[in-house]
């Protein structure tokens, strides 16, 4: 007999021995040592420009060439990194935490309130997601200013906005779920509130379904504005030229 | 289910009432002046701007503007432009290439979907399984716009394969790319959406019996077991065409397609708030008819589910 684990060493255990996920942890690890210390990766300034070297394929200088403006392409993707990633995990977090929320109240409350929220859900899941983010990112341009950290929080809040009813659905049918489970019944006769009972006993199985379905939105499809350099915004600026 | 229907439509009322006030807010609220700019390079004379105001009732407040434009909507009146032409005209132009081009996508991601999904989900682990799993894979983690700029310039201006851009009159053929391009996102969903299901029911208690009482395996498969494993597809196709006309702005872009996604950049860059609107509205319609849709033919594929 061994000593018994917990569930978490237990987790790790299983996981360390499997060859996929050390090579994606490897991979995850690297990006996100890219997002925080980009200088380590190039020393070049990502926003220098130079109309003498302008459109010059890649070369051993620069790996991945030069823009119209002469600046270097690679730096800019390595640069560009932190904002994708800061989208990317900040959107999907909004998306969960509102959604998650919205879904446990919806389902778990179910009646009047379901279906006010279910149909607040519609509205937002009605509007397209492409057209409603260029509606709303062109809204607010205007009154956003320049700062790169407001640009990114209203490209961020944008996202959640228009794809957390994805994140509010599966949440909603997770709660339902969760309601008739003998444990969630035991609890409640035991006096617990609603509050509690939502908190300890249907927030941990339904979360985990939240979390596992990646909403439609990540990193690559947002694109901040030309100042602040981004994996997306090289390629979105050539087609759209607000973007 | 005629009651389930008409319980349904009514339900769709008030999300399209907050789905279009939402839009209308979201556009009239675009910082700017539209007339600032109308006149060329001087000023326009206040005769003009008041007129113009007047006859877009933008001296009302946001709910009577609404109000107002929702009143013609419901009797077909999208309104005009600015510059006098009526939003129905430039819809009739742009919707149908749109449609086509989602349509042509729809088919594309379906067949190849399905098909690779069916291939793999009845034979899982092997090469061919692998093959897909990556692959798709590629296709989630690559943005449209990458893969319609690579396939623009590859197949039309290096190997002169496709014309690299659309021409006015769009017709299926020259579709084909971009629906490939637009599809490729939904296609490596659907694959494995299917792939999934399929080898999930293969182990069903059904199979097993379809397949004890001696029916042909092609019988057993085509089937049963389709007929079970499409729901889930069925669900993902269906809500996928609202979100394949909404997404074609990016791939209208590339391809140069004279669809509605060019017109509501355009309309939305010269604050064109009738236009946006109306198009959104059709969308939104789309959209939530498909929905209703899918769960009608819930109750066709899955004799269990019924809705009375």
């Amino acid at each position: 007999m061994t000593d018994p684990r917990s569930l978490a060493s237990d987790a790790w255990y299983d996981l360390r021995r499997r060859p996929l996920f050390l090579i994606s942890a490897g991979l995850i690890v690297v990006l996100l040592v890219l997002a925080a210390f980009p200088q380590l990766f190039t020393s070049v300034d990502p926003s220098a420009g130079m109309l003498s070297r302008s459109r010059q394929p890649p070369s051993a200088a620069a790996w991945f060439g030069y823009d119209v403006f002469g600046r270097d392409v690679y730096a800019r993707t390595i640069y560009g990194t932190r904002v994708s990633i800061l989208v990317g995990v900040l959107a999907t977090m909004f998306t969960v935490l509102v959604g998650g929320t919205m879904g446990i109240l919806a389902g778990y409350h179910g009646g009047w309130a379901d279906n006010v929220l279910s149909r607040v859900a519609d509205v937002f899941f009605g509007l397209p997601f492409v057209l409603g983010a260029i509606v709303v990112l062109s809204t607010f341009r205007e009154t956003i200013g320049d700062s790169p950290v407001r640009i990114t929080a209203l490209v961020v809040l944008t996202m959640s906005a228009l794809s957390w009813p994805v994140a509010m659905r599966i949440m909603r049918s997770a709660a339902i779920a969760a309601r008739q489970q003998d444990y969630v019944r035991a609890a409640r006769g035991l006096g617990a509130g609603a509050g509690r009972v939502i908190w300890r006993t249907c927030c941990p199985t339904a979360w985990r379904r939240c979390w596992c379905t990646p909403p439609s939105c990540s990193a690559r499809s947002s694109a901040p504005r030309p100042p602040c350099p981004s994996s997306g915004s090289g390629c979105v600026t050539r087609w759209c030229p607000g973007a | 289910m005629g009651r389930y229907v008409l319980r349904r439509l009514l339900q769709l009322l008030p999300v399209f009432v907050g789905t279009t006030f939402l839009i209308y807010l979201l556009v009239w609220a675009i910082p700017g002046d539209p007339f600032a700019g109308k006149c060329g390079d001087r000023l326009c004379p206040d005769s003009y701007v008041n007129a113009m105001r007047e006859k877009f009732n933008l001296d009302d407040s946001l709910l009577v503007q609404y109000g107002k434009y929702l009143a013609n909507l419901v009797q077909g009146d999208f309104g005009e432009t600015f510059s006098g032409i009526e939003v129905s005209e430039l819809i009739a132009n742009a919707y149908p290439v749109t449609l086509k081009l989602a349509l042509v996508a729809l088919v594309i991601e379906g067949v190849i979907g399905l098909v690779a999904g069916v291939l793999t989900g009845l034979r899982s682990g092997g090469f061919l399984d692998n093959l897909v799993l990556v692959s798709t894979l590629f296709l989630i983690s690559i943005p449209v716009f990458v893969t319609g700029f690579v396939l623009q310039i590859t197949l039309g201006l290096w190997w002169g394969i496709i014309d690299p851009t659309v021409s006015a009159e769009a017709t299926i053929p020259e579709l084909i790319v971009p629906g490939f391009v637009l599809a490729s996102l939904s296609m490596a969903y659907v694959t494995r959406l299917t792939r999934t299901s399929i080898s999930e029911n293969r182990r069903a208690d059904y199979i097993r019996t379809a397949v004890a009482k001696g029916l042909a395996p092609r019988r057993v498969v085509g089937v049963h077991l389709l007929r079970n494993s499409a729901i889930p597809v069925v669900t993902f196709l269906g809500a996928d065409l609202g979100a394949l006309m909404g997404g074609a702005v990016v791939t209208e872009g590339i391809f140069n397609i004279r669809g509605i996604g060019g017109l509501v950049f355009g309309a939305i860059q010269t604050k064109e708030g009738a236009t946006v609107t109306g198009v959104v509205t059709l969308l939104v319609i789309v959209y939530l008819l498909m929905n209703l849709l899918v769960d009608v033919l819930y109750a066709v594929l899955d004799p269990r589910i019924r809705y009375d």
